[in-house]
């Protein structure tokens, strides 16, 4: 169905608001072109029915591209009366809540004339709150939400697959079908009757959950969720006798020891986690945290740690054991190898000098017994109640997730269930290989499967039902804390979703059908006042879980058997989280922090391994584990520990639509109930080779190039040309101003040629960015940059307009390489090196020191990008909005006027999406960043006609507003107390390359500071 | 001297416009190598014939001083052409970069004349050869793409190997009968009249 | 007249190519063998176009160089209405074949004018036999050239910009960029080498304007010659015009491929910045020139029967200054070098440690054999004469000079300042049917030359042979006093006589 033409699917949606067989048979026809006369003849349609309809319409249409220079041939129908509190053309923004995995992520969302077009962070809630009350952080997935919804693939009607064959139906056709199913099934109280669900914090599914039990009182509710946090409730629960969870406090933490977890990275409550961890790197009272990371895998938070040690995942019992032992929180010493026993006697140290700032995580991965062995380290160093404290679990005592499927499935096996509803998720995909889920679902008589995509778990269904976006319903749901968001939708069902409330309402035969009443009926106590108050702030305040507290009682750890050949370690994917996400470009071509891998998973192998193996990155390797095996392509990652391959979950989606599908390889297939996290495997070299497209290092694999490389970083490191680096202890001694030292120049440059009101300046400190990427996806969404497709990819024609460069410092081979992020956008140089060779003048400065890029004036010599120095620009090679990120080997011609491509070629629903402030650029035209000169404008502008005086951080770029620790800041530098102009004279700011071109950026990064051991 | 021949080619137009009969504008006397044509030339020039030229398929050297052409203008023009060109050259770039849209470039200064020294050259360059060119074409009052002379089927092989003198009847000495013995005096292997 | 040895009509009627390539200074070797007159000068070249259908080969030829134009018009097409990304340039490697070829072909286009304007500033009167071809050689390669920048910019349809015309917007170009002096640089060469030939050709087109029989040709040549009749005030003045054209078109020549290297010289990329560009890019530029006028001489004078007036001494003295060139060249690549290593700048040490040792050493490798180690063998006056040693050489020289641009463009982008935006070049299938394409617009354009215009310059022929001469003692009056004679305006020719003879 995806096949129709954009446009009468676009039109469809909007018929649905007249849900009648004519209007909708008359708008597939008509609405194209649309005739007042002909719309009005309709039956069933009157004047008010064609004015909203139209005006809905208009609403949609009114923003195509803003871009183009050539204005397409537009009817238009005007409103016939305003609607209240809305100015056409003036953004607005709401509160609402993305939850995964059961964890709420607050989000406030830029609705522009009726369409959400970007997310930010909740800043009013204590969970994306960094700065207080001006930024919200968020992260990449959050970011990319906004083009999930304007997805064309997502599904768009019922669909039946009774005897295999695939029927479009409709809702009249399957709630009817329902009401008989549901009739049978209250004659025998619900036996049979089967609900899977996503893990959620939802209060309303509780309550229709609750009523559905009561109208069947034998159905069966099962709950899901690959990535399951459940070892750490259950490991709370043995330490403390009830579950609970636990809440960290970063910012309280001085010492901090991550065993196998990854806080800044894969927690659901990173966001706010890497906030509070960077508020020590260093904080203001000029004392600094150090971060121990023993880790089987090479994770973001790793990557920042001062101290890291890469380890086989069957090492962590041992030495968490070990540390208990050392500790005196009981458990037994075992002997440890040199480089572990040398590791934790400096972590022991640090954390005997600071008793109460000292914490402890284990990974989710790891079992019950090691989380309660640490959290009784925890108690021991007095971490309990300062840098870690309980709160209650919801549901706390339910299946874990990984039984609960488990159970299902044998339930299944056994006939017990013939009727099953899967209200989202895809188990057909992720759940255990070897429970093989998708056969045990045929032999339940009927099932449904809500969901957005018409993925592989609809296929094996007997109904798929489109699912509501969260951005499309109303919701509830509770963040890491417990603090319950409200989730409001921002437009109508584009395709005509529901919710699960929705499903489960209907179920339970609840009087209200419209997500709006259901989830309003759940916070029935609460006066319309309190009620708009919560919608207003995106939150219910005070709301948050109770706190819990308890007697942690000593567990000893289980020690895992010792493993000789390699270990296969399932990771979290950065992008795709579990496999839901892999139908959304932006995120498949966001590279992966570490390896900057596109488009692909690939064996994560230490160099060591590869070296015995005998491959490179990209040759093909044969992983098996027990009898299943899968073939996929090395990448030799520096910092993966020895005896370890790391595997990225949520690729080789076969049903992932247009974007996801055949996109890497289903290391699903390899994840069985025993060994959900880590498994012994056999590797063997296939021979093969496969092409990974990375963004990084790209085409260097010839040996000569790698040993350049090296040399060629290992110089710049000594002559400080890229990255900059100290010590904590050096850092302590660095006083004053930055020493700029310039090569001699020429001439003085005229610098009254940037008079201007402001004088735009950005820093960037190097020890805050943990390279999460919030700050590219952020961008991609407001400069509405296109994707182009790994074949692109590995052209490097990636359209980023922010890099994050990722240095390993050290040998190739050296096992715990130090990792340094640098974020790259345009410095917006004074002496701009792109505008002088620009022989049209398409890239010049404003007098407020802004580089800025005139796009209509560019006829694409492509010279400023040779003499960027920092190869930041970014061309247009060819129509990216318009050709196929997939399969575009040998890209299409366009036999209209180029500017009219977008118009004709993207999709209407994809056009929606675009940013309305920023042009949204042709082919043939050179592009970069911008400094978000549309934010620094509309922010003026308003500030002037409203005659108040613009203070210091009302204007956020995109990137600096996503960043969860902040380590992007913009703002006035003729303002000598704003922010950016403190960091432009902190001793540790220097210009990228300054030193060596005398370019005089206006971004200046802060060097690096670690706290290493001194040895 | 040109310029009489000029004047009365064109006298003859009128002419002939006016009466159809040929009228005879004069008469080449044709010689068969350098040396020849050269000698005839002097001789030519000292029997004081004004309004005639030698036609080679060459330059002939020396021929210059043998029938006395004065150094031409033109060296003159092209200066004055390369003058303009250096001019506007460098008016352009001041107009266009420092006066009439000035925007910011690299934080440089918006006139500066080392960047500028390219186009003054090459417009100056430009501007002297074209003046080279159609300064010489009309001087040389050229595309003339009627001449009696074409006439002649002789007179074709003035551009292989063959040399001409032609005296123009409105020499004041021109006598048909006396010039045609004197040309045929000096070395004429043929001489023929020529009329329009 | 000059009578003329005996033994030179055996060597013709024994088909021997005269050897005039030794010099002697007891005599003045001659430039026409052959024992031509005037009018067999003039017949000789005007054959060229006179004789009724062109040699098979010609045919052959052109069937080839029209199919690679059309394969050029079909790549341009598909390149307009797809975008640049049909090609392989990338993100840092944003100048690919585009400007390669643009580079390429502007040098190729310098031998044509540095033949016709140096050459006759210095009185080098062996110039006259191969000087009509180069120049038109150069005008076909600019033309090549100027279409490389034009369909190379990602917007093509908006490349007049670059011209300062004046627009709605008022906004004008930005003359401080290199780019733009190119456009100046460039459209000035194109104009002063198409004046220069034209010029130089006026009286040939005469020539054949009185040959011709058939009306249209009498029409076409008639209006192209002007009206020329040969007068001596007409010649005055248009050697006049002519010195000061050459006295331009030298400097010129010179601009025009440093203003080229400006757009690297002036860049700030580490292989690019660097002073010794112009001086190096000229030599280049000249090496490549001369190599393509002797890749096309060879055949030409074989096929269009110019033995006597391309001759040997002329293909010798073109192979003595290709060798030059060549060294001269091979100083710039060391020069090159040792700047990077002397300067301690470690971003041009790499970028050269990258050329040489890098992914791309293959094209370094190239570009040094062919531009400085095959030229070598022209040390051999054996290689000089041997046309198809020569040619073979000369080719190298091309290729060479081709790779040099590849070199200097791909490996200094692949890899600059930072590390982490690094990325190797590789080329499409477009961007070779292109290059291909390019090759064929050339050899159309030279084989329509060859067939329908003067390939030799008769007229200036003429004024080297010996009996252009009037001899002094036939002189006298003011011309007698005459002291600035040419040294060949008094060659006896029957001092030629020991010499031919004792061959």
């Amino acid at each position: 169905m995806k096949h129709h033409s954009a446009q009468r699917e676009y039109w469809r949606s909007l018929a649905h608001l007249a849900d009648t067989p004519a209007v909708r048979a008359a708008a597939e026809k008509e609405f194209a072109s649309y005739e007042p006369e002909e719309m009005l003849a309709m039956p069933g349609l009157t004047r008010r029915r064609f004015m909203k309809l139209m005006s809905a319409s208009m609403a949609l249409a009114g923003m195509t591209l803003t871009g183009c220079r050539r204005w397409p041939q537009e009817k238009l129908a005007p409103y016939t009366s305003n609607p209240p509190n809305r100015t056409s053309g003036v953004p607005e923004q709401y509160a609402t809540v993305m939850e995964i995995n059961g964890v709420g992520s607050p989000l406030l969302v830029t609705s522009f004339d009726g369409r959400p077009i970007k997310i930010e962070g909740n800043p009013s809630h204590p969970y994306s709150q960094t700065v207080a009350n001006r930024a919200g952080a968020s992260d990449a997935i959050a970011q990319a939400s906004i083009l999930e919804i304007y997805d064309p693939d997502r599904s768009r009607a019922v669909i039946n697959r009774a005897g295999a064959t695939q029927v479009a139906s409709d809702w009249d056709r399957l709630s009817n079908w329902m009401s008989a199913t549901i009739d049978s099934l209250t004659t025998n109280q619900g036996q049979g009757l089967a609900i899977l669900g996503e893990s959620t914090s939802s209060l309303t599914t509780a309550r229709l959950k609750a009523a559905v039990v009561k109208r069947f009182p034998k159905a069966a509710f099962f709950e899901y969720e690959p990535l399951s946090r459940d070892n750490e409730i259950a490991g709370a629960k043995l330490a403390l006798g009830r579950p609970a969870r636990q809440v960290a406090h970063l910012n309280k933490a001085m010492v901090l020891a991550l065993l196998d977890a990854d806080p800044l990275g894969t927690h659901p409550a990173h966001v706010h986690y890497a906030f509070e961890w960077a508020s020590n790197r260093p904080n203001a009272r000029r004392q600094m945290s150090r971060v121990y990371a023993i880790e089987s895998a090479m994770t973001i938070s790793g990557s920042v740690a001062d101290c890291r040690l890469g380890v086989r995942p069957s090492r962590i019992g041992a030495i968490l054991s070990a540390l208990a032992a050392r500790l005196g929180a009981g458990g037994m010493d075992v002997t440890l190898a040199p480089e572990e026993e040398a590791f934790i006697k400096h972590l022991l140290s640090d954390i005997a000098d600071n008793r109460g700032k000292s914490l402890v995580l284990v990974g989710p991965q790891h079992g019950p017994a090691l989380h309660a062995l640490a959290l009784a380290i925890n108690e021991k160093i007095g971490a309990i109640g300062s840098t870690l404290t309980f709160v209650e679990e919801p549901d706390g005592d339910r299946a874990s997730h990984f039984d609960s499927i488990a159970d299902l499935t044998n339930k299944l096996k056994a006939r017990q269930i013939d009727t099953l509803v899967i209200l989202g998720g895809n188990p057909a995909y992720d759940s255990p290989a070897d429970l093989d889920f998708a056969s045990a679902m045929k032999s339940a008589a009927t099932s449904i499967h809500l969901s957005l995509y018409d993925n592989e778990t609809s296929h094996a269904a007997l109904w798929h039902v489109p699912r509501a976006h969260f951005l499309e319903a109303w919701g509830d749901c509770r963040a890491w804390d417990g603090t319950v968001s409200i989730c409001q939708p921002l437009i109508e069902p584009l395709y005509g979703g529901k919710t699960p409330d929705q499903v489960l309402a209907f179920l339970a035969e609840e009087p209200e059908t419209q997500s709006d009443a259901i989830v309003r009926k759940t916070f029935a106590e609460m006066d319309d006042a309190a009620w708009r108050r919560a919608l207003n702030e995106g939150l219910i305040a005070n709301s948050g879980f109770k706190e819990v507290s308890g007697q942690v009682s000593f567990h000893a750890a289980e020690l895992y058997p010792a493993v000789q050949g390699y270990e296969v370690r399932f990771l979290q994917d950065s992008k795709l989280y579990d496999g839901r996400f892999a139908t959304s470009g932006w995120l498949q071509e966001i590279p992966d922090p570490l390896s900057k891998i596109v488009w692909d998973n690939a064996a994560l192998i230490s160099k060591k391994d590869a070296d015995s193996l005998g491959v490179g990155i990209g040759d093909v390797l044969q992983i098996t584990v027990g009898n299943s095996s899968v073939k996929i392509a090395a990448f030799v990652l520096p910092g993966q520990p020895a005896g370890v391959i790391g595997l990225a979950l949520g690729y080789g989606r076969t049903l992932g639509e247009h974007i996801g599908s055949d996109v890497g390889v289903n290391t699903y297939a390899l994840r069985s109930s025993g060994a959900m996290f880590f498994a012994p495997a056999q590797v063997s070299k296939t021979g093969d080779y496969y092409e990974l497209a990375t963004t990084q290092d790209h085409h260097l694999i010839d040996q000569l190039g790698i040993e350049m490389r090296q040399k060629e970083i290992g110089e710049k490191y000594k002559s400080a040309e890229v990255i900059h680096e100290m010590t904590f202890e050096e850092w302590k001694k660095v006083k004053g101003a930055p020493e700029r030292t310039v090569p001699l120049q020429l001439y003085e440059p005229p610098q009254d040629e940037f008079s201007g009101a402001h004088a735009w300046g950005m820093s960037i400190d190097l020890s805050k960015c943990i390279g999460c990427h919030a700050c590219v996806a952020a961008c991609q969404a407001e400069n509405n940059i296109p994707i182009v497709g790994k074949d692109q990819v590995l052209k490097n024609r990636q359209m980023h307009w922010i890099r994050i460069d990722r240095y390993f410092k050290g040998e190739a081979d050296d096992p715990n390489p130090e990792v340094v992020f640098q974020p790259v956008a345009c410095q917006h140089c004074e002496n701009a090196p792109c505008e002088q060779v620009c022989p049209v003048g398409a890239t010049v400065h404003d007098t407020e020191g802004l580089n800025v890029m005139v796009y209509n004036r560019c006829v694409g010599t492509r010279y400023c990008s040779n003499n960027c120095p920092y190869k930041v620009r970014r061309f247009n090679y060819l129509d990216w909005h318009s050709q196929d990120p997939r399969h575009d080997k040998y890209p299409k011609p366009y036999l209209n006027l180029p500017d009219q491509q977008q118009l004709e070629t993207v999709p209407k629903v994809k056009q929606m999406m675009f940013n309305p402030e920023v042009t949204v650029r042709m082919r043939g035209v050179m592009e970069k960043c911008t400094f978000c000169i549309q934010r620094i404008h509309n922010t003026t502008i308003s500030k002037r006609a409203q005659s108040e005086k613009l203070n210091d951080g009302d204007i956020m770029t995109a990137c600096q507003q996503a960043c969860p620790t902040q380590a992007i800041v913009f703002g006035d530098l003729r303002d000598g107390k704003s922010k950016v102009s403190r960091s432009h004279n902190d001793p540790r700011a220097y210009g990228l390359l300054d030193e060596a071109l005398a370019t005089q950026p206006r971004n200046k990064y802060l060097a690096k500071v670690s706290n290493p051991v001194e040895a | 001297m040109s310029t009489e021949l000029k004047e009365t080619q064109d006298a003859h137009g009128e002419e002939s416009m006016l009466s159809t009969e040929p009228v005879l504008t004069g008469l080449l006397g044709e010689f068969a190598d350098v040396s020849a044509v050269v000698v005839a030339a002097q001789k030519t020039r000292a029997a004081g014939y004004k309004v005639w030229d030698v036609h080679s398929p060459f330059p002939i050297h020396g021929i210059d001083a043998v029938i006395g052409i004065r150094p031409t203008v033109l060296p003159w023009l092209v200066l004055c052409g390369g003058l303009t060109g250096l001019a506007s050259g460098l008016a352009l770039q001041w107009f266009c970069n420092a006066f009439d849209y000035q925007i910011i470039v690299s934080g440089k200064p918006m006139f500066s004349l080392p960047a500028n020294i390219p186009i003054i050259f090459e417009c100056t360059v430009l501007f002297s050869a074209l003046t080279a060119v159609f300064g010489m074409l009309g001087l040389n009052r050229l595309p003339l793409l009627y001449n009696p002379l074409f006439k002649s089927a002789r007179f074709r092989r003035v551009t292989d190997d063959k040399f001409f003198i032609w005296i123009d009847e409105s020499d004041s000495q021109f006598d048909e009968k006396a010039t045609e013995e004197f040309l045929k005096s000096v070395g004429a292997t043929v001489v023929e009249r020529i009329e329009d | 007249m000059a009578s003329v040895p005996t033994t030179e009509f055996a060597r013709i009627a024994a088909g021997i190519e005269a050897d005039n390539t030794t010099d002697d200074p007891r005599f003045r070797a001659p430039l026409v063998t052959g024992n031509k007159d005037f009018a067999a000068v003039t017949a000789t070249v005007a054959g060229v176009a006179e004789r009724p259908a062109p040699p098979k080969a010609w045919y052959v030829a052109m069937g080839v160089s029209l199919s690679l134009l059309g394969l050029l018009g079909a790549m341009i097409g598909y390149l307009f209405l797809t975008g640049v990304g049909v090609w392989g340039n990338n993100q840092p490697v944003g100048w690919g074949f585009g400007i390669v070829n643009f580079v390429f072909w502007v040098g190729i286009g310098h031998a044509g004018t540095l033949i016709s304007a140096i050459l006759y500033l210095f009185r080098q009167n062996w110039r006259t036999g191969i000087n009509r071809m180069a120049e038109a050689m150069t005008i076909f390669a600019v033309c090549c050239a100027g279409l490389f920048p034009g369909i190379h910019v990602g917007r093509p349809w908006l490349a007049y910009w670059l011209f300062p015309i004046p627009n709605q917007m008022t906004l004008w170009p930005q003359f401080r960029s290199p780019l733009l002096w190119d456009v100046f640089a460039v459209g000035t060469y194109a104009t002063v080498s198409l004046l220069f030939w034209y010029v130089g050709m006026i009286p040939d087109i005469a020539t054949f304007r009185d040959r011709s029989k058939n009306r249209i040709k009498q029409v076409v040549y008639g209006l192209l010659a002007l009206g020329w009749n040969g007068s001596s005030r007409h010649w005055h003045r248009y050697e006049r015009a002519y010195l000061m054209l050459a006295a331009l078109a030298t400097p010129l020549v010179l601009s025009v491929h440093s203003v080229v290297s400006f757009d690297f010289a002036v860049s700030q990329i580490p292989g690019w910045h660097t002073t010794v560009f112009p001086p190096y890019f000229v030599a280049g530029a000249i090496f490549g020139g001369f190599a393509m006028v002797i890749c096309l001489a060879v055949p030409a004078r074989a096929l269009f029967g110019l033995k006597d007036i391309i001759t040997m001494r002329h293909m010798d003295n073109m192979a003595k200054i290709t060798l030059a060139t060549s060294m001269m060249v091979g100083y710039a690549y060391m020069t090159e070098f040792f700047v990077a290593a002397y300067s301690g700048n470690s971003h041009e040490a790499f970028t050269f440690h990258n050329r040489a040792l890098g992914p791309y050493c293959w094209s370094w490798c190239m570009m040094t054999f062919c531009n400085v180690v095959a030229p070598q063998l022209l040390w051999s006056k054996k290689v000089r004469t041997n046309m198809l040693l020569l040619w073979i050489v000369a080719m190298f020289g091309n290729a060479g000079m081709w790779f040099e641009r590849f070199e200097i463009i791909i490996t200094s982008l692949t890899r600059d300042f930072l590390p982490s935006s690094w990325h190797a070049f590789w080329p499409t299938w477009v961007d070779l049917c292109t290059l291909a394409g390019s090759f064929g617009l050339f050899m159309t354009l030279f084989l329509l030359f060859c067939r329908y215009l003067p390939t030799v310059a008769i007229a200036e022929i003429k004024t080297v042979m010996p009996q252009a001469h009037a001899h002094a003692h036939e002189l006298h009056g003011e011309d007698a006093k005459r002291t600035d004679y040419r040294p060949d305006e008094h060659m006896d020719p029957d001092r030629d006589a020991p010499r031919l003879k004792n061959r």
